[in-house]
C-alpha cells in the first residue's frame, strides 16, 4: 500500500479481473483477517497440507536422496489421496474497456493498462508473445521506452509485462497529471504499430537476443534456477531454459504480429495526485 | 602489461589487477564454467561531489544538485543514438547508476562480451551533449525526481540523513530537485565530465569465464595515455553532533515507515577500514538477524514486520551511518528498545555465544557473494573506491574478536549522536 506504483498494479488487477478468483488480493483483506481463529487457520493448515499443490525443491550441491527420503518419512502421516485439481481461469477483454480514477495526495500520477486475451478460447503462442511483449516494453530498446520515455520525455518508467498463466498484459508508467492523455494515447499506437508490422527485422532479431542471453544466465544462479522451475510448477509440461531459447529463436515476424492481435484493452486505470489529505 | 595476481587460497578465488599506464584502474575476476559475463566502469563522483577545484583554478565551482545522476543519464547519448541502442546489437542487458559517491555503468551478457565491453568503454569516453539532448533529460529526470518523491522509503531516509548531517552533502538527495536541475546546462555537464571522467579517477572490474590476457590486450588497445587530472573536492566541517533528533513527514500511506540513524564521527574524505567494516557488519547481525533477541522482541511487540525490518551501513567519503529500518505503527517505541538495547550492551559487553553466532552468519552470507558474477564486481569496485582489498575483509572477518567488536560498538553505536526520522500517514 505505501509504494504506489505496486498499488495502482494492484487496483487496476483488482478492477479487470473484479469477479475473478485472481481479483482477491493475496493476502486478503482487513475485514475478513479479523475474523480469522485459531481453529480455522489450522484447518485451513491441515487442508493445505494434504489437499493443496506442494513442490520441494532443492538447487546446488548436496545429498538429495537423502534429503528427498527426509521429506517423504516426515510426511508419510499426510493423506495426499484428495490433491486439488486447478486450471487457470481465462476471460476475454471487455468489448468496451472501462477507465476508472482514483485519488491520492501524491506527486506523480500513475497509469496502469490492464490488457487480457481477445477470445479466451483461442491458443495463445506463448514465446511470442514474451517476444511481442519485450518489443512493446520489457527492455530500454522497446518502443515504449525509446518512443515514450526518450523521444517525448513523458516519463520515467514505461514498460510491459506479460502474465503468462492469467493471458493478462499489464502497461505501467508514472506521468504528470496533464500528460496522461497524451501518454494512453502513445501507448496504444506503438502496441497498435506491432499490430500491424510497424517494426524492422534487426529490432526483432535484437529483441530476441536480449531475451535469450537473460536466458543463458539463469544457470549462473541458484535462486534463479529455483524461480525458474516454481513459476512452471503448475505447467503440464515443463522445460529447461536451454529449451526455452529454442522456442524464443524460432518465433517469426508473424507470429509476433499474430500475438499483438489476440489482445485488447480492458481496463485504464489512473491514481491521479488531486487526493484530499485524509 | 604486467597485472598484480590475487589469489585466496581459503576461498579458492583469484584476480588481477592492472594500473593501466592511462591511468584506468582494471579487475579481472575470472569464473570458471559461468555463463555470463559483467563489466563495471566505475568514476568516484557521485552526488556528493558538489564542489570542486582543479589544481591550476584559484576557486572552487559549485554546481547544481544532482548534477552527477544528470550526468549519468547523458552518458548514454552518442552521436550515433542512445547507447542502449548500440547493446541491443550485442543482446547485452545495460544500466547505470548514481549514489551518494559514485557513478557507474554496467552490462552483463552471455555472449558477444567483448562487442558490448567496447561500446561500454566508447560511449562513457565520448561524452555528447547538446542543448537539445540536455533539455529533453529534464523531463525525465523530472518524473525520476516526482517518482521518490512519493516514496516513504526513500523520504524517510533522505530526512533521517538531513537530521544526522548539519553539512555534508550526503543528506541533500542524490537527483537533486526539479528546481536544482532546472539550472543543469551542457557547459555544466562538461566542467564536471572533464573533472571527474578522467581515467585516472575511474576503474573498471569484469566478472565471468575469461582470458585474462585476452581482455587485458583488447583493453590496452582502446585506451590512450591521459594526463592525470588532479581534482580538490571541497566538504564542510561536519561536527559529530547531529542537527536534529527527530524529524517526521505525511504521507497517503497506510502505514508508518522509520529510520533510526547512529552517527559515527569520521574525518572529512575519510573511508571506513575493512576491520572497521568487519566488526560493523557483525554488529548488525548481532542485534538484527531472525534470531536476535532485539528482532524477537520487537516483532513479539508487533512492533516490526518480517518483511521489512532491516539494517545497514551507510558509508562514504566523510560520513558513516548505521541505520536500522522499517514499517511499525509505533516507529518511537521501535527507537526506545533498540537503542535500551545498545545501552545494555555498552554496559555489560556484547554476549560471547550471539557474537559467535553474528560472525559466522556474516561470513557464510559474505562467501555466497562469489558465487554471483554481478556482486563479486559490484563489490569489487565498492572496495576499490573505498581503498580496500576484498580478500583481506574475509580473513579479517575470520579472525574476528569479542574484543575488538565491543571497541567498534562504543565508536559507532553512540545513542547522543543518533536520530528517528519517521514517514507517516495524516491524522484521521
Amino acid at each position: 500500500m505505501n509504494d504506489k506504483k505496486v498499488f495502482a498494479r494492484k487496483r487496476c488487477i483488482q478492477i479487470m479481473c473484479k469477479n475473478e478468483k485472481f481479483g482477491i488480493n493475496t493476502l486478503g483483506e482487513i475485514e475478513d483477517v479479523d475474523k480469522i481463529s485459531s481453529e480455522t487457520a489450522f484447518a485451513a493448515w491441515k487442508d493445505l497440507l494434504s489437499r493443496s499443490h506442494i513442490e520441494i525443491m532443492l538447487v546446488g550441491s548436496g545429498a538429495y536422496t537423502k534429503i528427498a527420503d527426509e521429506f517423504k518419512s516426515r510426511f508419510k502421516n499426510i493423506d495426499r489421496t484428495d490433491v486439488f485439481e486447478y486450471s487457470s481461469e481465462i476471460f476475454s477483454a471487455k468489448n468496451e474497456p472501462e477507465e476508472i480514477t482514483e485519488h491520492k495526495n501524491i506527486v506523480q500520477c500513475k497509469l496502469v493498462l490492464g490488457l487480457k486475451t481477445k477470445n479466451k478460447d483461442e491458443k495463445i503462442n506463448y514465446p511470442a508473445m514474451k517476444v511481442m511483449n519485450a518489443l512493446l516494453g520489457g527492455t530500454p530498446q522497446s518502443k515504449l521506452f525509446v518512443n515514450v520515455r526518450e523521444k517525448l520525455s513523458l516519463c520515467y518508467y514505461c514498460a510491459s509485462r506479460y502474465l503468462k498463466q492469467k493471458r493478462i498484459m499489464l502497461i505501467e508508467s508514472g506521468v504528470e497529471e496533464k500528460n496522461i492523455i497524451k501518454a494512453k494515447e502513445q501507448i496504444l499506437e506503438q502496441l497498435k504499430d506491432i499490430k500491424l508490422g510497424n517494426f524492422s527485422d534487426t529490432d526483432l532479431e535484437n529483441t530476441k537476443l536480449f531475451i535469450t542471453q537473460g536466458l543463458g544466465k539463469i544457470g549462473d544462479s541458484l535462486s534463479a534456477i529455483g524461480s525458474w522451475y516454481l513459476a512452471q510448477s503448475i505447467e503440464k509440461n515443463i522445460i529447461s531454459p536451454e529449451e526455452h531459447i529454442k522456442e524464443i529463436s524460432a518465433v517469426t515476424r508473424e507470429d509476433v504480429i499474430e500475438a499483438a492481435n489476440q489482445i485488447a484493452l480492458d481496463t485504464v486505470y489512473i491514481l491521479s495526485g488531486k487526493g484530499e489529505r485524509k | 602489461m604486467n597485472p598484480k595476481h590475487v589469489v585466496s587460497k581459503s576461498l579458492g578465488e583469484e584476480y588481477y589487477y592492472l594500473k593501466h599506464p592511462s591511468g584506468l584502474g582494471i579487475y579481472i575476476h575470472p569464473k570458471k564454467g559461468y555463463s555470463s559475463n559483467y563489466a563495471i566502469l566505475g568514476t568516484n563522483f557521485g552526488s556528493i561531489n558538489n564542489k570542486f577545484r582543479l589544481k591550476n583554478e584559484t576557486s572552487f565551482t559549485e554546481v547544481p544538485d544532482g548534477i552527477a545522476h544528470y550526468l549519468e543519464h547523458k552518458i548514454f547519448e552518442t552521436p550515433e543514438g542512445d547507447a542502449f541502442s548500440l547493446f541491443a546489437k550485442t543482446g547485452a542487458s545495460a544500466n547505470a547508476y548514481t549514489s551518494f559517491e559514485k557513478t557507474a555503468f554496467l552490462f552483463s551478457c552471455t555472449g558477444n562480451f567483448e562487442q558490448s565491453l567496447n561500446i561500454l568503454l566508447d560511449f562513457v569516453s565520448s561524452p555528447y551533449f547538446t542543448p537539445e539532448n540536455v533539455e529533453k533529460e529534464r523531463g525525465i529526470i523530472g518524473q525520476e525526481i516526482k517518482m521518490y518523491e512519493d516514496s516513504p522509503e526513500w523520504k524517510v531516509l533522505i530526512n533521517l540523513l538531513g537530521a544526522l548531517y548539519k553539512n555534508h552533502p550526503v543528506n541533500r538527495d542524490i537527483a537533486g530537485s526539479v528546481e536544482s536541475i532546472s539550472k543543469i546546462t551542457p557547459e555544466l555537464l562538461y566542467k564536471c565530465y572533464n573533472s571527474f571522467y578522467n581515467l585516472h579517477n575511474m576503474t573498471l572490474c569484469m566478472v565471468g569465464d575469461m582470458d585474462p590476457d585476452r581482455i587485458f590486450t583488447i583493453v590496452d588497445k582502446k585506451l590512450n595515455y591521459s594526463m592525470p587530472v588532479e581534482v580538490e573536492r571541497y566538504f564542510p566541517d561536519e561536527p559529530q553532533g547531529i542537527a536534529k533528533s527527530y524529524v517526521s513527514q505525511n504521507f497517503d500511506i497506510q502505514s508508518s515507515v522509520f529510520n533510526l540513524g547512529f552517527k559515527e564521527n569520521v574525518l572529512p574524505m575519510q573511508r571506513a577500514t575493512n576491520e572497521e567494516l568487519v566488526y560493523t557488519d557483525i554488529m548488525l547481525s548481532y542485534f538484527t538477524s531472525p534470531s536476535s533477541d532485539m528482532y524477537n522482541r520487537l516483532l513479539k511487540e508487533g512492533l516490526i514486520n518480517t518483511a521489512t525490518f532491516a539494517s545497514e551501513y551507510l558509508e562514504g567519503p566523510g560520513y558513516a551511518s548505521i541505520i536500522f529500518s522499517g514499517e511499525s505503527k509505533n516507529p518511537e517505541k521501535v527507537s526506545e528498545i533498540i537503542r535500551d538495547y545498545i545501552r545494555k550492551a555498552h554496559e555489560n559487553g556484547l554476549d560471547k555465544e550471539t557474537f559467535e553466532r553474528a560472525k559466522k552468519a556474516v561470513y557464510g552470507r559474505s562467501l555466497s557473494v562469489f558465487n554471483s558474477v554481478p556482486a563479486i564486481a559490484n563489490l569489487t569496485l565498492e572496495f576499490d573506491f573505498s581503498g580496500k582489498e576484498i580478500f583481506e575483509y574475509m580473513d579479517i572477518l575470520q579472525d574476528a574478536t569479542l574484543e575488538k567488536a565491543n571497541e567498534r560498538l562504543k565508536k559507532e553505536l553512540i545513542s547522543d549522536y543518533s536520530a528517528l526520522s519517521v514517514v507517516k500517514p495524516y491524522e484521521k
